[in-house]
């Protein structure tokens, strides 16, 4: 499991763009400016104990566009839905939380009286290799607490991270000898990246004892608390709900389309991430590349993570494949197949190669491929589960 | 339906159909602020340098401030009659606006929200609303400040978010485990808190407020931790008392999605609505004795002003419903490839 890093890689997180898609509710319009009361329209649900002044509108509910429009196209059957979440399930989520909590498990364990480098970074490259499998999945059990930016707290353009750990490195902070307390200091002195702040940066401290020892320690035992958290979340609450979705039956996913549509949005916003920001940014213009922006480049792992994001990509994305035509569904497998190959063939260290014009040109093919593997992605499977993003839904704010 | 509306707004000067302004996409991608009447026929559409968020409408002169969407750094006044751009707002070096303001009721001070992420701390700025200068700044009461209201004796009601971002990460969170949201109540001239209450759940981020003629302050949360365990996400809060919290039952609760986007009292006072363009739903609730009264499905929903007696809602759709004094849909409005940004705010309340 350990990688030979040789390669470098990165990772990132979603921002997905919200498209404009009004042909949902565009479907029965009644015109512009309906008079008030003209019966079509009365959508108000009357709830609760307190009805007073209320009628029960069911009847008219149903022919209100506002709820027409939440129906998925047609095309894809309530089984094929249920399927797509299924096999996500199954082949990523569970495993994939499950590998992470051993790894970040064993992380803590290495850290724990600070074992030989050797080991230490073995077992911070597990870690690291296993959350690429899942840092994608950036809804539910991660978004709480902001679990996936305490995992993984990247980009860091401002350098948080070194900030963070290096003041209390400084401070010789006891907040490292009480776990509660160090689960709520900043984010960025937590997780991955301040892990290898403490056991790959050039100036980085003695790590055979005393103060910078326990602080490793705490932020590999805080890390390995907070990807526990996810696979017991994931395995005692969203994924049974996602397969109580299935019936109608969800609390947390109310319908059948519900578990396909994040699980789209994840795998949009996980590609972006890899297009944009882990390869985006240490490219930036060809005057001017960007080396330090590369994601973990000082565990030289920001090509490996480049790889490890497209392969956890593609097999998400395979998951709709209930829901694709052949035809559709072998273009789709192309483009992933072709940005994991080129991924793989591409010049390492990346930081590197961003700088140099003749091994440049690599880096920029495999951005393009997964692009093209997005796009596709997009376009072929996005229809099938009815996505239509919302413009305020996703803004959040 | 809404005469009460276009006395309040004033002016002369004013075009007496303006009954609210709202921030918008438009179809062909660009943004602009929009002026609508009380029937939501379109009477303008400003254009924006980028998207929108709220706007802050003057008492008396027809000029409003639309403000750029988090992490947005322009505040563009605009003249309401002729469309014409009066002022356009810079904040300081380290320091951008949130999206919402108000004007003082004597027409004389902007107060904006804002991220001071250089010294990581809240802060309003501080605007002449005569020539738009700016004239300073005080601290917000807590961090990640997003909405403002002043209140009848000039005492600001601030909704501190908790959550600290930098624009320099785009919108994350950086410290969820720590947050701590309020609504605080300055003294505009000193920023002291007189008074801050904070929800029970720490990650309810408090994130909009609207305030009723009584000066009961309606606020609308986001909760940031999971979302089957979101809390109430809508409070009644009055000077002096607890926070009320406002919940409806589960199954109902559980459609926001732990989300309110936006939070507005009917025109009459005794409803109080929150939505959630998350869920795609909006919730009424009786304000005298907090129960629940409707769910309103609408996807993305978001903007939601007083209107006449009633409500009216806004969606990224492109469609207006307009909600009476009994809960019940008056009137719906639909402009195809249009989408309403998050908030609505009435011309002239």
């Amino acid at each position: 499991m350990p990688p030979d890093h040789d390669a470098d890689r990165e990772d990132d997180r979603d921002a997905p763009g919200a498209k404009p898609r009004n042909e949902a509710l565009a479907k029965p319009r009644d015109g512009a400016g309906a008079k008030p009361g003209d019966g079509a329209g009365a959508a108000a649900r009357p709830r609760g104990p307190a009805r007073r002044g209320f009628m029960a509108l069911g009847a008219a509910m149903i022919a209100s566009p506002f709820v027409a429009s939440r129906r998925t196209s047609a095309a894809t059957s309530t089984e094929v839905l249920a399927k797509i979440a299924e096999a996500a399930l199954e082949t990523q989520v569970l495993p994939g939380h499950k590998r992470f909590a051993s790894a970040a498990a064993a992380l803590a364990e290495a850290a724990k009286g600070c074992a030989r480098p050797s080991v230490l970074r073995a077992a911070y490259h597990r870690a690291f290799d296993d959350w690429m499998a899942i840092s994608h999945l950036r809804f539910g059990p991660a978004e709480a607490e902001g679990r996936a930016l305490a995992v993984e707290f990247w980009p860091d353009p401002r350098g948080f991270v070194r900030r963070s750990v290096d003041g209390l490195l400084a401070d010789e902070d006891p907040v490292v000898d009480d776990p509660e307390a160090f689960h709520e200091v900043s984010v960025a002195a937590r997780g991955l990246m301040a892990v290898e702040r403490l056991v790959f940066d050039a100036g980085r401290p003695d790590l055979s004892g005393g103060y910078p020892c326990r602080l490793l320690a705490a932020i590999a035992a805080d890390l390995a608390r907070t990807a526990e958290a996810l696979h017991v979340d994931w395995r005692d609450s969203h994924a049974p709900d996602m397969r109580r979705a299935a019936r109608g039956e969800g609390v947390i996913y109310r319908s059948v389309e519900e578990p396909p549509r994040v699980l789209y949005t994840a795998l949009m916003g996980g590609a972006r991430m890899t297009i944009e920001k882990r390869l985006g940014e240490p490219l930036g213009t060809f005057d001017r590349a960007w080396p330090a922006k590369a994601e973990a480049w000082r565990s030289a792992r920001s090509l490996r993570n480049v790889e490890l994001s497209l392969q956890a990509l593609s097999t998400l994305a395979e998951c709709f494949a209930p829901a694709l035509e052949p035809e559709a569904l072998k273009s789709q497998r192309a483009g992933w197949e072709r940005a994991i190959q080129l991924a793989r063939r591409a010049p390492a260290p990346l930081h590197e190669a961003v700088e140099d014009p003749g091994r440049r040109f690599a880096i920029e093919s495999v951005q393009s491929a997964a692009e093209t593997a997005r796009e596709r992605f997009e376009h072929l499977a996005g229809p099938a589960v009815g996505i239509s993003p919302g413009f305020n839904a996703l803004d959040g704010d | 339906m809404d005469g009460s509306l276009m006395q309040a707004a004033g002016g002369a000067e004013l075009s007496p159909a303006l009954a609210h302004l709202v921030a918008a996409r438009l179809p062909s991608g660009a943004f602009a602020l929009v002026g609508l009447a009380a029937d939501g026929a379109e009477l303008f559409r400003l254009p924006l340098p980028d998207r929108g968020h709220a706007a802050a409408v003057h008492p008396a002169r027809p000029e409003a401030v639309a403000f750029a969407r988090r992490p947005g750094t322009f505040g563009l006044v605009v003249d309401l009659v002729t469309g014409a751009g009066i002022a356009r707002l810079e904040t300081p070096e380290g320091v951008h606006f949130m999206g919402h303001g108000c004007i003082s009721a004597d027409g004389t001070r902007l107060y904006t929200p804002e991220n001071d992420y250089a010294r990581e701390r809240g802060i309003l700025g501080v605007w002449d609303a005569a020539d738009w200068r700016r004239l300073g700044e005080i601290p917000s009461g807590g961090l990640g400040p997003h909405d403002v209201i002043e209140m009848a004796d000039g005492v600001l009601a601030v909704a501190n978010g908790g959550i600290f971002t930098d624009p320099a990460m785009d919108r994350q969170k950086l410290n969820l485990p720590s947050m701590r949201p309020s609504l605080a109540y300055l003294d505009p001239r000193s920023g002291a808190v007189l008074e801050a209450v904070e929800p029970p759940a720490r990650q309810a981020s408090l994130r909009h407020i609207a305030m009723r003629a009584d000066g009961t302050i309606a606020a609308a949360m986001q909760w940031e931790g999971e979302a089957a365990r979101a809390p109430a996400i809508l409070a009644l809060h009055r000077r002096g008392e607890a926070l009320r919290l406002l919940e409806a039952p589960a199954e109902a609760q559980r459609r926001l999605k732990g989300y309110g986007g936006s939070v507005a009292f009917s025109g009459d006072g005794r409803m109080a609505a929150v939505t959630s363009p998350r869920g795609g739903v909006a919730h009424l609730f009786d304000v005298e004795t907090g129960a629940f009264l409707a769910e309103i499905d609408q996807p993305d929903v978001c903007g939601a002003a007083p209107a006449g007696a009633g409500l009216l809602l806004s969606d990224g759709m492109g469609w207006l419903r307009w909600i009476g004094p009994d809960g019940r849909e008056t009137a719906r409005r639909e402009t195809p490839g249009l989408a309403w940004d998050n908030h609505l705010v009435r011309a002239g309340a």
